[in-house]
């Protein structure tokens, strides 16, 4: 693969990695979301730094063409950040089915207290 | 000691350490209110609480550690007490020191007292690991302090009417652990700190909140959460 390449790629993940940080600074993502973005975004960055490092890990797991490994990576990370977000998506629903139960049971006291 | 005082303590599943932490304040100090934040316990420590008719609010859901203390803030603001004392519920601080949170105060009239482990007769021993975290938060974090903060996870802290109402209602107080980046961010909003050693004891029984794989993501989220401050701040104390 060309330096091009490799160039675009770092470019690329640099860009990313400003852009979660200007999001967590405006506070539109949290601290403890962005660890798994800004992990990624580090790594693309490192390999385009490294290509050899890329080829290496290309080789080793019986890749040909290592630019694939890219794709590679990015599916299993899309899949890993799904699940997480389906996990958190549980936890929330039943938080907010707490918080409701919690809040109707609240409304019930208050209506006996005002109406004996 | 003034007696416009709270004691806040946070607990999450603390139904084995929480009686002894109540009846440890009430030996020492009997005429200090205390308010216990039940954060969402899962176990019996609502039930404890009751049980030794001790004063409490609980979270419906479990809000984080931070969030706790944000409540216990609010509380405070809301009754108009003068100082909040931060206390752990899981019998590691002891009440007979918070008298020297007071004596600092005292004399330093700083906005923060922190009471350090740093201590040579401390029955808390602090693991290298913790050692090295310190080290290295304390050196990320620029407070006006002459002498940088050591322990910068200690939860046992005096703060004033000032610093306390002022992150009473404040969206960006960390919801989870308000620690070295609490530290920094009251440095960089231009409250004073000062730390003092204190003893303190081990946990008593129960599990910690921190597992090796929760240690090293809460270290990766506060050296970005530090980083995030001197962004937001320019770099600039106010």
């Amino acid at each position: 693969m060309n330096v091009k390449f490799f160039l675009i790629i770092g470019s690329a993940a640099l860009l990313f990695l400003l852009f979660i940080l200007k999001l967590v600074v405006n506070k539109k993502l949290s601290e403890r979301e962005s660890i798994s973005w800004l992990g990624i975004g580090i790594v693309v960055f490192v390999f385009s730094l490294f290509p050899s490092l890329l080829d290496g890990v290309a080789t080793y797991i019986g890749l040909h063409y290592s630019a694939s490994l890219y794709f590679f990576f990015a599916i299993v990370f899309i899949l890993l950040v799904l699940v997480r977000n389906a996990c958190i998506n549980t936890k929330h629903k039943k938080q907010i089915t707490a918080l409701g139960q919690k809040i109707a049971l609240l409304e019930l006291e208050l209506r006996e207290k005002n109406d004996p | 000691m003034n007696n416009r005082s709270l004691i806040i303590i946070p607990a999450f599943n603390e139904e084995e350490n929480i009686a002894c932490v109540i009846k440890d304040i009430r030996n020492n100090h009997p005429s200090l209110s205390f308010v216990v934040i039940n954060d969402g316990s899962e176990d019996n420590t609502q039930s404890v609480l009751k049980k030794n008719n001790a004063s409490y609010i609980t979270h419906p859901i479990n809000l984080g550690y931070g969030a706790s203390l944000k409540t216990g803030y609010q509380y405070a603001l809301k009754n108009d007490y003068d100082f909040v004392i931060q206390f752990d519920g899981d019998c590691q601080h002891r009440a007979d020191q918070i008298q020297k949170l007071f004596s600092a105060y005292q004399e330093g009239k700083t906005d923060i007292v922190i009471g350090s482990r740093y201590k040579k007769d401390n029955e808390a021993k602090l693991s290298i690991a913790k050692k090295l975290a310190h080290k290295i938060f304390s050196a990320l974090i620029h407070t006006k302090n002459q002498n940088p903060i050591k322990d910068v996870t200690s939860g046992f802290q005096l703060l004033n009417k000032k610093a306390y109402s002022y992150f009473a209602f404040l969206e960006d107080f960390p919801t989870q652990h308000p620690d070295a980046n609490f530290l920094l961010l009251s440095s960089k909003v231009g409250f004073k700190l000062s730390e003092i050693p204190v003893l303190m004891k081990e946990r008593g029984r129960g599990a910690s909140m921190f597992t090796r794989w929760k240690t090293f993501f809460y270290v990766i989220e506060m050296i970005i959460t530090i980083f995030v401050i001197y962004l937001r701040s320019g770099g600039k104390n106010q």
